[in-house]
């Protein structure tokens, strides 16, 4: 039923916001952005029946001659604060975002061990980097939601995209540093039948995923699918006898370039994430 | 003194004073709030007050369909409501008298 609602107040909203004038669209989705990147634990109906309200006024506003800015205020962001302050708490929602948070820390740490079949999968470096994980992706949306109303210093700087696919990079050191003092006991090696399978439904369950969220949040996740789809297709490559062997003869396949390939991922996500903040240096 | 800070304590009041003359929705809310005088009131301060009266029990509100797409929000008052807003009259009218003394008698010294 809540499920049902949400769905139609999102199609309204996405219906609706067409109405708008670019610039007041802009306004708009920046409120609508920030407010839903902050409301991850808040009753989501009463967040979207809110956000609707807003859009509904605004669209008013527009057709006597207000800006969205002139209708809802220059200070946006404390309003928006203000509003998500006074919107039910939910644990339900909580509980959610931290099974989505989980399985996506199992998915990446369970992917390294199918890739490549002599790694192994270890439980004590799948439960460290669950920790670790879940640090970041926190820390990266919290970001993003900051960068919505505030110039950060990344956001607004053209060489923003290469530090941030740098500091992904450098993610590598605790992920070796949690895998080496993992102990081997705590390991299994899954045979390459099984290895493909799970790496396939993992990718199927990704991208079932990934279509049925809203359009907003499709954004916030749009680089991860293909890095998800790149593990898959290295598994099989690995586990598959024709390729196996050349996969073995050339590490690069299965280091340095799937590490570039995230990196494109991230700055493309990047991009996509800032497009209303990318200097036009980027617009080409 | 910011005229914000002022408003913040009467805003609450003046809102529950509209609402008896009748339902509204949120933009026709800012937008009476202007005519009355409050010229720079915006939804941003709007919203979060009608949340908090809302949850407080003041106001209520109820989905009526519009001709323009999804239904709309309407605001009324509840009968605490209207009982808020009488004292916030009686509260007001002794303070203005209180504050009006105190300036009187300020210009009177000078």
């Amino acid at each position: 039923m809540s499920k049902q609602r949400k769905k139609e107040l999102l199609e309204q909203n996405n219906e609706l916001r067409e109405k708008l004038y670019p610039e007041n669209k802009q306004y708009y989705e920046k409120l609508l952005s920030y407010m839903r990147l902050g409301s991850f634990f808040h009753d989501p109906i009463e967040l979207e029946e809110l956000l609707l309200e807003i859009l509904q006024d605004t669209v008013d506003a527009q057709e006597n001659g207000d800006s969205a800015r002139d209708f809802f205020g220059v200070d946006a962001k404390t309003a928006a604060d203000d509003c998500l302050a006074r919107i039910e708490m939910k644990k339900s929602e909580g509980v959610k975002l931290f099974g989505i948070v989980l399985l996506m820390s199992v998915f990446l740490t369970s992917m390294r061990g199918l890739v490549q079949p002599e790694e192994g999968i270890n439980f004590v470096s799948i439960f460290a980097q669950i920790l670790l994980y879940s640090t970041v992706i926190g820390l990266f949306f919290r970001w993003v939601r900051k960068s919505i109303y505030k110039k950060t210093f990344l956001a607004n700087n053209i060489f923003g995209p290469i530090i941030i696919a740098a500091g992904m990079l450098l993610f590598i050191v605790p992920v070796v540093l949690i895998e080496l003092l993992s102990p081997e006991s705590w390991s299994v090696y899954p045979s390459p039948t099984i290895a493909i399978g799970v790496s396939i439904l993992l990718s199927i369950a990704a991208t079932i995923k990934f279509v049925l969220l809203p359009k907003e949040e499709k954004k916030a996740w749009s680089g991860m699918l293909p890095i998800a789809w790149m593990y898959t297709a290295l598994t099989i490559l690995n586990h598959w006898a024709p390729f196996a062997e050349w996969m073995q003869e050339y590490p690069l396949f299965n280091g340095f370039f799937p590490l570039i390939f995230i990196a494109i991922c991230m700055i493309i996500n990047f991009r996509v994430i800032n497009k209303e903040e990318t200097p036009e240096i980027f617009e080409q | 003194m910011k005229k914000t800070q002022l408003l913040k304590g009467v805003l609450d009041g003046c809102v529950l004073l509209i609402l008896q003359e009748g339902e509204v929705y949120g933009y026709e809310l800012v937008q009476k709030l202007r005519q009355a005088g409050f010229t720079e009131m915006v939804g941003g301060t709007v919203y979060p007050l009608l949340q908090k009266l809302e949850k407080n029990g003041l106001t209520n509100s109820v989905k009526k369909p519009s001709p323009d797409g999804p239904d709309r929000k309407y605001y009324h008052i509840t009968e605490e409501g209207r009982e808020y807003a009488e004292q916030f009259i009686q509260n007001w009218e002794e303070m203005t008298g209180s504050v009006a003394a105190i300036i009187e008698k300020g210009k009177s010294n000078e």
